[in-house]
């Protein structure tokens, strides 16, 4: 729960501030400072497209798009993505106007202009949380592997192979030698601060598809 | 504990007071700024560790007093106030920082502080032509907004495997599939959900399909009619000139729209439309097709918007904006009648005063070819009719109802020459019938004419009122601008921008002979879609 709470706190920022990292502490101590990145320097950016294109116009994967973006990216679902009370999809129930959906028939919310409400970036990370845990536990816990197959984080070559994966899932494309780089810094002090290699799995994941490429196109 | 507390709450506030919005509009106002087009412009240019402002976000703060009722406002406000000043104290201002490509909250930020903002050096660490347009990004782009799809992996390694020119043809082919996909024209689909604002549904006045407590008009007749026009290289000027209706066909995957002269009433029609469906020979839209004018003249636009009203001001204003992209409340397309207009006010209104008749000229005048189009009124003076129980779906029609009125044979007979009134018809007595009917209120009426002005030229009815409406400049670029703002994501911005969408509606009044499909296979290949 406490490394749950950190986590979003550090992916709000992420989110809000529009670019997604890994971070490199190095030898220090807590996992909480590994994750907090405004005390960092000399960041390893995850994507090499690093600046956001504002000369291009970068649109919000609405509603719909992401639910798509997420069911084809991690093979699960709709209703496998996120339940909010255990009911209610929470893309196309709970949270659809905050993802940028509209309401026409019963609330004449007839479109829903291209600016995000205060909570979106918490309900997407709401959303894409409960969706890497749910792949995560399906690969590893009832071995379908479709992303992760078992393996630790002290393991290299194998985590290398991971994040080949989750880059060809999640954004499309091949990782490059930094970005796999970073990866595998991040096994390595999430190792030594006393992280498994699920936590790896489902942080790995929910960075990538948190992050401004995936989110945004 | 508490520090958990605290950075709960810092992180709270800052999505108050802190918002990514900012960035955007600032580079929305300076589009300019080396910043900008690097992307360099970010959270740390007005905060230090947000919401805790530098030095130019002090600035930003003071320069407004709009924050908490409009936070873009303030931002657009403030920025322009403070573009003279000085924040950081460096003796180079705000306007001139902006411009250069220095930090207007740092003192001793006087280089640009992106190192080169030279395309090649840029392009070196993306995976994306920066320097213009791209393919492969495009190809994504269309995946998304035209198949509702990704593009995993494979399907962009294949595609980058092409040579440029077989690039082009993939993209315009696969485009063209997704054109026809469900995702795009389906119910519910892109194209439908764009009508959202041009119907505006309430599912409470429905009949048919997820009806609602008191049915008053079908509206999937409204949507079929746009999607059509909208799709399949069709004339998108029939959205307001077309003299027939539209039925849909799902099944197996598909949807397929097909026009027909008259719309049968549905097996699940209630309420209103079931009363008159029956009284009319079994259908739902009652305008003859000599008086029709595609989506000015369904049941639906007659009961929801007309409703009661004898002038249908309403109508006419939002046929303006809705098609025209004019909005009369914001003083937009308040253009002079054309010959020796005087306006009078009919309904008794006070629109003569100055405060009114600057507006009502242009309103009014728009407003006369609507008025043959009955409303909600539902009268056959001289009978009492009950019309409760029609909404009662376990309820007992009343005797006294239109179906036993008046013979089926009769019908049409007495709808052209009776004093009869029911929503959705054309009746060229409708105002003198009116007048009548109010005459405590509305004694001059029966003066209103149905010749009109739009666009500050005269039409004889209503069918005019639509093809002149149609054949403008405003029509076609409010076509345009509607995909632009859905696909690109916001309205042209830049000299470029501008240039790109004039020449998108040009063409579709041109050489695309009006076909949104055609449009939207070079709105593809502008750099406004296809440039990272």
């Amino acid at each position: 729960m406490h490394l749950k709470s950190i986590i979003l706190l550090v992916a709000v920022f992420i989110l809000s501030c529009g670019k997604g990292k890994f971070t490199n502490q190095g030898d220090s101590g807590s996992i909480e400072e590994t994750l907090n990145p405004s005390e960092n320097e000399g960041e390893i950016t995850t994507t090499e497209s690093a600046s956001l294109a504002l000369g291009s116009k970068l649109k919000f994967k609405k509603q719909k798009l992401l639910e798509q973006e997420i069911m084809t990216s991690l093979s699960l679902s709709q209703n496998q993505i996120c339940q909010e009370l255990e009911s209610l999809n929470c893309i196309n129930e709970a949270h659809h106007l905050t993802l940028g959906g509209v309401d026409a028939y019963d609330k004449n919310i007839w479109e829903n202009k291209n600016s995000f409400l205060e909570t979106t970036p918490i309900v997407v990370e709401r959303i894409v949380w409960s969706a890497c845990e749910k792949r995560v536990a399906l690969d590893l816990e009832s071995g379908e592997s479709k992303i992760f197959s078992k393996g630790s984080v002290s393991d290299s070559s194998h985590v290398g192979l991971m994040v080949s994966n989750l880059y060809q899932n999640i954004l499309a494309r091949d990782a490059s030698e930094n970005e796999i780089a970073a990866a595998k810094e991040f096994a390595s002090n999430l190792e030594k601060n006393g992280g498994t290699y699920d936590d790896w799995a489902r942080l790995s994941c929910f960075s990538l598809m948190t992050s401004v490429e995936f989110l945004f196109y | 504990m508490k520090n958990l507390l605290v950075i709960w709450i810092l992180t709270w506030f800052s999505l108050l007071e802190a918002r990514p919005s900012t960035i955007v509009t600032f580079c929305e106002m300076y589009p300019e700024s080396p910043q900008c087009v690097s992307g360099e412009f970010s959270c740390v240019s007005c905060h230090t560790n947000p919401p805790v402002n530098n030095e130019f976000g002090k600035c930003v703060s003071a320069g407004s007093d709009l924050w908490e009722t409009d936070f873009e406002g303030a931002v657009r406000e403030s920025l322009l106030k403070i573009e003279n000043l000085d924040c950081d104290n460096d003796g180079i201002s705000n306007i001139e920082e902006y411009l250069a490509g220095t930090d207007p909250g740092v003192a001793n930020s006087t280089e640009p502080t992106t190192e080169n903002i030279d395309c090649e050096d840029r392009d070196k660490l993306s995976n994306w032509n920066v320097c213009g347009y791209d393919p492969v990004y495009t190809y994504k782009r269309v995946s998304l907004d035209f198949c509702g799809k990704k593009a995993n992996y494979q399907d962009l390694k294949v595609f980058k495997s092409l040579s440029l020119s077989e690039q082009k043809k993939s993209l315009s082919d696969f485009q063209e599939s997704c054109l026809n996909s469900g995702f795009w024209k389906g119910r519910d689909g892109v194209v439908w959900q764009m009508a959202h604002t041009k119907v505006q549904p309430l599912r409470t006045l429905k009949s048919g399909h997820n009806s609602g407590e008191v049915p008053l008009g079908d509206y999937d007749d409204d949507y079929q009619l746009f999607v059509y026009y909208n799709v399949n290289d069709r004339d998108v000027r029939g959205l307001l000139t077309a003299d027939h209706y539209v039925s849909m066909i799902e099944g197996g995957g598909a949807t397929t729209y097909e026009a027909v002269d008259e719309m049968p009433m549905r097996d699940d029609a209630s309420g209103l439309v079931l009363e008159l469906g029956n009284f009319m020979g079994k259908r739902q839209q009652f305008v003859p097709k000599e008086r029709r004018a595609g989506m000015l003249t369904t049941l639906w636009n007659a009961t929801f918007r007309t409703m009661f009203t004898s002038i249908p001001r309403t109508n006419a204003a939002h046929a303006m904006r809705a098609y025209l992209g004019l909005d009369i409340a914001k003083s937009e397309g308040l253009i002079e009648p054309e010959g020796d207009f005087e306006l009078v006010d009919h309904d008794n209104k006070g629109i003569l005063s100055d405060d009114c008749s600057f507006c009502h000229r242009t309103l009014d005048a728009a407003s006369y070819p609507f008025t043959k189009y009955n409303g909600l009124s539902f009268d056959v003076p001289g009978k009492d009719i009950d019309v409760g129980n029609i909404f009662d779906p376990n309820g007992q029609r009343p005797d006294n109802t239109l179906v036993n009125l008046i013979p089926e044979n009769l019908v049409e007979w007495y709808l052209t020459n009776s004093k009869m009134l029911v929503p959705g018809i054309y009746k060229p007595r409708r105002v003198e019938l009116l007048s009548e009917i109010n005459k405590e209120t509305e004694p001059e009426l029966s003066g209103v004419p149905e010749a009109g002005y739009v666009l500050g030229k005269p039409v004889a009815n209503l069918v005019e009122w639509g093809q002149v409406a149609a054949n403008s400049d405003y029509f076609v670029k409010n076509i345009v601008l509607d995909y632009w703002i859905h696909l690109v994501g916001s309205k042209p911005a830049s000299e470029s921008e501008k240039n790109e969408y004039e020449s998108l509606w040009k063409g579709l009044m041109g050489e695309d002979n009006y076909s949104v499909s055609k449009m939207l296979k070079k709105l593809v290949e502008t750099e406004a879609y296809g440039a990272p």
